[in-house]
């Protein structure tokens, strides 16, 4: 719990703006970003970055178009821009299961001045209407990780969110969901680890659940038991103690 | 262990084309586990490299851009270990005109051979790469040191990888083109083997496309030009058998990608040369041979789909001294293929062709290669090929050989 809670604080100052002091000649670091762009990240998002580069025709999953603009590795709400500390966060951590590597290795004020580079690639991040530092979401009312949370989050999982990810469909009265780029999104079935990309505990769940639909939804602690049920799909490793059967 | 292949060289030659999965898979799912990402990051279906591929092997197996690998360590898996196989199932049928109680028809199984990578880095700029393979064939097991070499990238600390070394038993990164085919049919041109003009004498092939004792300094100069890479090495070079090794040998490569529409287009040139010590098989005449490979090689993806890869290379070669009483041989040979992404991440189909002509003797060897791989997943493939070889020499041999054939690659 206290290490929970400890998470919670960094993180939390973390995505209220409170990035590491890094000193940021504009121009330098700018150079600086295009050229590790240019190395590390134009193979797959092209050089303009609208993610045609000369690895993603052999990609399923395209590489992110970075010019329109669009982020769900968000800390801030829908039609807002993502926070630097965001794109930093999804540089550093990559995306599980994708082709997307990590590049924590890469020196931070390195990984910083990509970020920087990256905003020079889409018109929304010269958009000062699409910046709101008070909309940044929180991590208030935290609910631990129970067979109580698990068995509410289950129930509001079956009212609220297998519309849409209810794989077998057998209602079939899911529509084809499409993406920002026009391209048909399958139906996303949450026990599959893969589909955890910007993930990597129940927090990062939150925060993507909180950005997004459920932001005008529910409640905090409601959308607490609900991301609890829902990363306990993906693995009961991170919840010992729990009995499968009580999911 | 060194592959002995001694006597009856046009049907060693020939089976060692067709049969043997002469260059297997170098890809290493150890890299795909240690940044948690699928093959596809770094490879069109293994061992293809894409671009980012390229970039990551040019960068001393460090991710491209990244500096000195401050915090590999803490990423490594506990086991820094990673298994390969591609058993394939052939049959042949070799017609020869000149002699026809030389013609064969015959079903063969590749062996299994188990690759096993490793690679690890040792903290800031060291890391090493190994790969040891494991043979079982005809109830005989050998096991092969393949590659072992430490690398020290990033020497200059810019993270531009403008400089790094090499040291050890390796390939050269940047001439051939086995990064650059699905094939597994070696190329003719690198099997050229000047001294294997008649079916006595020694065999060799050429030796820069098989691993050597090297070291090498390699990297990309971005600030002089985007998408120049360089490399140059010092062979201690290989014993191809006992009657024969390369006493030293020097490699030196430079290539340039542009980009049209993001799609890459590489073009380069490659030098080979050094020293053979060769030996006649009775031990009554040593004599060195003088050997020089000169090519280029050219690369390039449509600018529209980015789907159709076409690739080949030039290669000139040049032995002063083949025979025991002397002897030049030249040789002028190449190939080209295409490469096609069917499907992403699924299915792929390959052709090639290949050319070489030796102009003292006018042997001339053809070779046609085309077949599909499909990913049943990221890490198991079905290949089937198909191969028709041609060899004459006149008075000598005047061959023809087809194979067809089917395996599976997987990795773990």
């Amino acid at each position: 719990m206290l290490c929970c809670g400890a998470a919670l604080l960094l993180m939390s100052s973390e995505l209220h703006g409170t990035k590491p002091d890094v000193k940021r000649p504009a121009s330098e670091l700018l150079t600086r970003g295009k050229k590790i762009f240019e190395i590390t990240c134009a193979p797959c998002h092209g050089k303009q970055g609208h993610g045609d580069g000369p690895v993603s025709a052999n990609l399923r999953t395209k590489p992110w178009d970075l010019v329109r603009g669009v982020y769900h590795n968000r800390s801030t709400f829908a039609g807002k821009n993502p926070s630097d500390y965001d794109l930093y966060l999804t540089l550093t951590r990559g995306l599980h299961y994708t082709t997307m590597p990590f590049f924590r290795q890469m020196e931070m004020n390195d990984r910083w001045a990509v970020v920087e580079f990256i905003k020079t690639l889409s018109p929304i991040f010269s958009d000062t209407s699409r910046y709101s530092p008070p909309d940044t979401m929180s991590f208030t009312g935290f609910v631990p990780v129970s067979p109580k949370s698990l068995i509410e989050g289950r129930k509001i999982y079956a009212k609220e969110c297998t519309r849409c990810h209810d794989k077998s469909n057998k209602s079939g009265t899911i529509p084809t969901m499409f993406d920002e780029n026009g391209e048909p999104r399958p139906l996303i079935d949450l026990g599959d680890p893969s589909v955890y990309k910007y993930s990597e505990s129940v927090m990062d769940v939150f925060r993507i659940v909180s950005t997004s639909v459920a932001s005008h939804r529910m409640s905090a602690e409601d959308t607490w038991n609900v991301c609890n049920y829902a990363w306990s799909l993906r693995s009961t490793d991170q919840f010992p103690g729990i009995d499968e059967n009580e999911k | 262990m060194i592959k002995v292949l001694i006597n009856k060289g046009w049907i060693c030659l020939g089976m060692a084309s067709i049969l043997l999965p002469a260059m297997p898979a170098r890809s290493i799912p150890l890299f795909a586990r240690k940044y948690n990402v699928t093959c596809f990051t770094c490879h069109v279906s293994p061992p293809f490299l894409n671009d980012f591929g390229r970039r990551f092997q040019a960068n001393g197996y460090n991710l491209p851009g990244s500096g000195s690998d401050q915090t590999a360590q803490a990423d490594q898996p506990a086991l820094p270990l990673a298994l390969l196989s591609q058993p394939m199932i052939a049959h042949r049928k070799v017609t020869d005109r000149l002699v026809p109680s030389r013609s064969l028809s015959s079903t063969e199984f590749s062996g299994l051979e188990l690759a096993i990578f490793s690679s690890a880095s040792l903290g800031p700029h060291f890391s090493y790469f190994a790969e040891t393979s494991v043979l079982y064939e005809k109830g005989e097991t050998s096991i092969d040191l393949v590659s072992a070499h430490l690398l020290y990238t990033d020497v200059l600390d810019n993270g531009l990888g403008n400089l790094n070394f090499r040291l050890g038993k390796m390939r050269a990164f940047i001439p051939f083109a086995a990064n650059a085919m699905f094939s597994n049919a070696t190329p003719l041109i690198y099997s050229y083997n000047p001294f294997n003009f008649k079916y006595d004498s020694v065999f060799s092939v050429m030796n820069v496309a098989e691993p050597s004792l090297e070291i090498s300094a390699f990297g990309l100069l971005p600030q002089l030009l985007d998408g120049l890479r360089w490399e140059i090495g010092v062979s201690g070079g290989t014993k191809n058998n006992i009657n024969l090794d390369v006493s030293h040998a020097y490699v030196f490569s430079l290539n340039q990608t542009v980009y049209i529409d993001n799609a890459p287009i590489r073009f380069g040139i490659s030098y080979y040369g050094g020293i053979q010590n060769a030996m006649h098989k009775s031990d009554s005449v040593r004599w060195q041979n003088v050997l020089r490979r000169a090519g280029i090689d050219v690369e390039l993806y449509d600018p529209w789909t980015k789907r159709f890869n076409l690739f080949g290379q030039y290669v000139v070669a040049n032995d002063n001294h083949v025979l025991e009483q002397g002897g030049i041989r030249n040789m002028k040979g190449g190939f080209a293929g295409l490469n096609i992404i069917v499907l992403p991440e699924k299915l792929y189909a390959f052709g090639r062709y290949d050319y070489m002509k030796t102009d003292e003797t006018e042997e001339i060897r053809r070779q046609l290669d085309i077949g599909i791989r499909y990913h049943l997943l990221p890490n198991l493939i079905i290949t089937g090929a198909f191969t028709s070889l041609s060899e004459a020499l006149p008075q000598l041999t005047d061959r023809s050989t087809i194979s067809y054939g089917a395996g599976i690659l997987f990795g773990l």
